[in-house]
């Protein structure tokens, strides 16, 4: 039975938990191979586009592979229908590594739809999920985005940070490529904001592993190279680099940096044919600038017609840039989210803080209870022993009371008895047994040692002793005993041997016997 | 049978000028560099005339640059056209397309010679 409910129960565990897996072996294959082979993962997929038939886990993660693929590829897309199925699909199954790179791509494709607000705030939950998930080579991806994008928009503080960040990820991934890449990035963004030490200095990071790159990479390398040395007036090794960077990766920096330096050299020419490589840059700002120099340059050269065309080219520049207007809005933007998240931060510590006051004040007041408590049971305790001490008290008092009284009583017995034995000795007559017993038992009651130090004695003896203990004069003594005062003191002298074990007269004997308590 | 012919001369022919290019080094950078007819003004316009965005791109709203490389012979013929880092199949193919439709090219000159020299132009495919 208990077999049967414990099957039951992990069938039902195994059931909830399970999650519904992608089976189509071309995605699984596309996934492995997406981060080295983007391009590859293009043209495998490409053909999916339109595949009304996947499942949903397919449909899922072929959103999220080709929108990442494409990414990767350096292409961008505004289809937002793939992507967005991938990030419902992930967030109702809690997949959350899939998950933050959905969010991620779809806030790319966000942002180049000019959803900036959608994107940012979509593009920080990525940010937020990575942080968790902690994936390096998501997190290199991620940061790199997230300081292009600041890039983008001249936020130089924040695309510092992310690109430290990426480099710290591409250094966890152990890839030279992405190293140089984070590295040049971080260059680049110091070169505009012209501290050339910093770009030297991470010129020199790169150094070790630019040979080992090529394309994009390395020609961005070179690019950086090229600026540095332009920023020291060294023109013409700078014009060999960009040459070489032109002639194997193309990018709009070199262009523009040759154009530069073209321009420097009055090789207006030469310059013009960089800024026709330049006017379809994705960057608005080369666009804008490059178009501005190559109207300049047709005006002065007198071709109107081309210079007009142009102009009204520039036009659609700046009419898309005033319809984005979203730099403001990106920065302030991210400033906002991360306030909020500071401030999330400083509330959840506030509380964890105030949680833990409030334990210690439920410590401490428990810590007080239970000491009242223990103070209390003693104070009972000690009223308790306080009420036994007095009663013993008490009880001794009185003892000591009736004792003095018997003393008291005794003592008048004593003298009385005593009275008695002196005027019948004056008298000649001889102690009856009467008063002899009587002193016994006075003086045995005052001093009960004395009845164990005359145990061994005879009554004769013990009277003998009795009577000199009470300061009868030996005549006295031969009187009531009915003796020769020389026997009564041989009879001293032999006691003393007897009960204090010493030799001597009879009144060493007196003076022991005296002593005695 | 003249249709043997006319492919056996194809042949012959293709193989003098392989073996004639083999000899001929191909440079990155010359004194002189090739040059589109009419200039970059020309290229540019060229460019915008004939390349026509890819349906399927178009459709998945896909934007983006694809680097392609070829080589301007002597006699300014454009050969070995290949697509740098491959980004979007028909965005590739569109970009071999237009170039390898170009008019022929005033060559490359080192040392006041004809020489081969390596060309590489990047094509934005921009839906704005």
């Amino acid at each position: 039975m208990i077999t049967i409910v414990f099957l039951i129960f992990s069938l039902v565990i195994v059931g909830c938990s399970h999650q519904e897996q992608p089976h189509n072996s071309i995605l699984n294959h596309a996934e492995q191979i997406l981060v080295e082979h983007p391009d590859s993962v293009v043209t495998m997929l490409e053909p999916y586009w339109a595949d009304t038939t996947l499942s949903n886990p397919d449909r899922a993660l072929f959103g999220l592979l080709y929108t990442e693929a494409l990414h990767r590829n350096g292409l961008v897309t505004e289809s937002t229908q793939p992507i967005q199925f991938s990030r419902e699909y992930y967030e109702r199954n809690n997949d959350k590594p899939r998950l933050a790179r959905a969010l991620l791509h779809h806030a790319i494709v966000l942002f180049h739809k000019q959803q900036t607000h959608e994107a940012v705030l979509t593009m920080k939950r990525a940010e937020q999920i990575a942080l968790k998930v902690n994936d390096p080579v998501f997190n290199c991806y991620l940061y790199s985005v997230l300081g292009d994008i600041n890039d983008n928009v001249g936020n130089y503080t924040q695309t510092l940070r992310y690109y430290k960040q990426t480099l710290a990820a591409a250094r966890q991934c152990h890839k030279d490529d992405w190293i140089v890449k984070a590295l040049n990035n971080i260059a680049q963004t110091f070169d505009m904001l012209g501290e050339t030490d910093s770009l030297h200095y991470y010129n020199n990071l790169a150094k070790p592993y630019a040979p080992k790159t090529d394309g994009e990479i390395r020609a961005t390398y070179l690019t950086n190279v090229a600026s540095y040395l332009l920023h020291h007036n060294k023109s013409k090794d700078a014009k060999q680099l960009l040459l070489k960077v032109l002639q194997e990766s193309p990018n709009d920096r070199a262009s523009k940096l040759l154009a530069d330096v073209y321009l420097a050299e009055r090789d207006t020419f030469s310059a013009a044919e960089q800024w026709y490589q330049l006017i379809n840059s994705f960057s608005p700002d080369v666009s804008i600038s490059s178009y501005r120099q190559l109207i300049k340059y047709l005006t002065n050269r007198g071709d109107t017609e081309r210079a007009a065309y142009f102009s009204s080219c520039l036009n659609d520049v700046y009419h898309d840039l005033y319809q984005r207007s979203d730099v403001a809005s990106i920065i302030d933007l991210q400033a906002q989210f991360d306030e909020q998240q500071k401030e999330r931060q400083q509330y959840h510590k506030t509380i964890i803080l105030l949680s833990a006051i409030l334990m210690l004040i439920i410590v401490t007041i428990i810590g007080i209870w239970y000491s009242r408590r223990r103070i209390d049971r003693l104070n009972a305790c000690f009223v308790e022993s306080q009420k036994k001490y007095d009663k013993t008290r008490e009880e001794l008092t009185q003892m000591r009371l009736q004792r003095e009284r018997e003393e008291r009583e005794n003592s008048e017995q004593l003298k009385t008895i005593v009275a008695s034995l002196h005027a019948s000795a004056n008298k000649g007559r001889a102690a009856s047994d009467e008063d002899m017993n009587a002193l016994a038992q006075c003086s045995y009651a005052l001093s009960p040692n004395l009845q164990l130090l005359f145990a061994p004695l005879n009554t004769k003896e013990q009277n003998i002793c009795l009577l000199i203990r009470h300061n009868f004069q030996p005549t006295e003594i031969a009187t009531l005993t009915i003796s020769t005062p020389q026997t009564i003191t041989n009879t001293r002298v032999r006691l003393l041997k007897k009960l204090f074990n010493e030799t001597g007269g009879a009144k060493d004997f007196d003076a022991n016997l005296h002593a005695f308590e | 049978m003249a249709l043997m012919a006319l492919f056996g001369l194809t042949t012959v022919s293709a193989q003098k000028t392989v073996v004639a290019k083999k000899n001929q080094q191909v440079f990155d950078v010359v004194e002189k560099m090739p040059e589109y007819p009419g200039g970059q003004a020309a290229l540019f316009e060229y460019l915008s005339t004939n390349v026509k965005y890819p349906a399927d791109a178009e459709k998945q709203k896909i934007q983006g640059r694809v680097l392609v490389t070829f080589i301007v012979n002597t006699d300014g013929s454009i050969t070995d056209i290949e697509v740098v880092k491959k980004a979007f199949p028909s965005l590739d193919a569109e970009a071999v397309r237009v170039i390898s439709g170009m008019p022929k090219w005033i060559p490359g000159e080192q040392k006041g010679k004809k020489v081969r020299v390596k060309y590489t132009i990047p094509l934005s495919f921009n839906l704005r």
